[in-house]
């Protein structure tokens, strides 16, 4: 069965090392990756597709990450996320927690996390 | 005009490895203050060194009229890449520091506190600088003694006196402005990085490869 996931970043740099895990992690599986560069954008692409995953960033301009959970909160939509963040204060951790996101991933980004919480939390 | 173009691939590179160094120096200033750390996108861009006054001006927190105090730092990695940091706040940050640490004015002397404020903003800077350097360079990066250039004088002054003349030397700059701000407190700081164009070069290149073993 067919699944999407939307990255959430505003640097191309780290969508491109993201993605490239994700292809690696998830080769032989049909899905589709789509890319919103802030918070935004994300929300008009997950109105649009209701994509089945998100990555998503938090510190980004016109729309950061927190306010995108906030707003889909309020939207009642539930999509399972995995935070993706170079802040990597506790405060920032529970913050996100209380969004009841899948878990946080701290940056740099590498495979071998994003597979071990991706197992951890049974995606793959 | 700077003479030293970086693509939008490699300002995006630097501004997301700023973007890590800032969060992992905030994390450490959000453990000593017992405080969340607001944090933005980090700016990063290339100028002429005689653009530099009206640059901070422009881009730091603060108003131009405004009392600020500014702390100064060179730093050196290996003679590959060089260049200098400067935290600036103001009278309100100074005021919000001492009860972020539980301390009253009365139970700290002036020379104390300065001397807390050179250890603090010499502190951020490395702490900032290291968490960059180190995603580029194995060796670890040198830092001269913080000093404070500026105190009770405004950011306009400050930036003319002590950004103009000093930098005529470095011809074209990379300069970052990272925030810092602890809104329940009155806390924010900006802290600013400047890179010679010698150095812009060589990053450069570092950026390059990055980018091609990513592709």
């Amino acid at each position: 069965m067919s699944f999407t996931i939307l990255v959430v970043d505003d640097s191309a740099f780290a969508r491109k090392v993201l993605t490239n895990s994700l292809k690696s992690i998830f080769s032989g599986k049909d899905f589709i990756l789509s890319e919103a560069g802030d918070g935004e954008e994300a929300m008009s692409i997950i109105k649009a597709d209701a994509p089945d995953f998100l990555f998503l960033d938090l510190t980004m301009p016109i729309m950061d990450g927190y306010q995108l959970l906030s707003e889909l909160k309020k939207l009642n939509i539930n999509i399972p996320t995995v935070v993706i963040s170079a802040d990597v204060q506790g405060e920032a951790v529970k913050k996100v927690n209380e969004y009841g996101v899948l878990g946080f991933l701290s940056k740099p980004l590498n495979k071998e996390e994003i597979t071990k919480l991706l197992a951890e939390v049974k995606i793959i | 005009m700077s003479n030293i173009k970086f693509t939008s691939e490699e300002y995006d590179l630097l501004t997301e490895l700023i973007n890590v160094a800032m969060g992992l120096s905030a994390a450490e200033l959000a453990k000593l203050f017992d405080h969340f750390v607001n944090l933005k996108v980090p700016s990063v861009n290339i100028e002429s060194s005689e653009n530099l006054p009206e640059t901070i001006i422009k881009h730091s927190l603060f108003a131009e009229l405004e009392e600020v105090i500014v702390v100064h730092q060179k730093f050196d990695n290996d003679y590959s890449l060089k260049g200098e940091g400067a935290i600036i706040f103001n009278q309100k940050t100074q005021e919000a520091i001492l009860p972020l640490l539980d301390l009253k004015p009365d139970d700290i002397g002036t020379a104390e506190f300065n001397d807390f404020l050179l250890e603090f903003s010499g502190q951020l800077i490395s702490s900032c600088l290291s968490n960059l350097l180190k995603q580029f360079f194995e060796n670890p990066t040198t830092f001269e003694s913080p000093v404070i250039i500026s105190k009770e004088e405004t950011l306009r002054h400050v930036a003319y006196k002590s950004f103009e003349y000093g930098y005529q030397q470095y011809g074209d700059i990379l300069y970052s402005k990272i925030d810092f701000i602890i809104d329940i407190v009155n806390f924010q700081c900006d802290l600013f990085f400047f890179i010679d164009t010698e150095s812009l070069s060589y990053l450069q290149k570092v950026l390059q490869k990055m980018l091609s073993e990513n592709n």
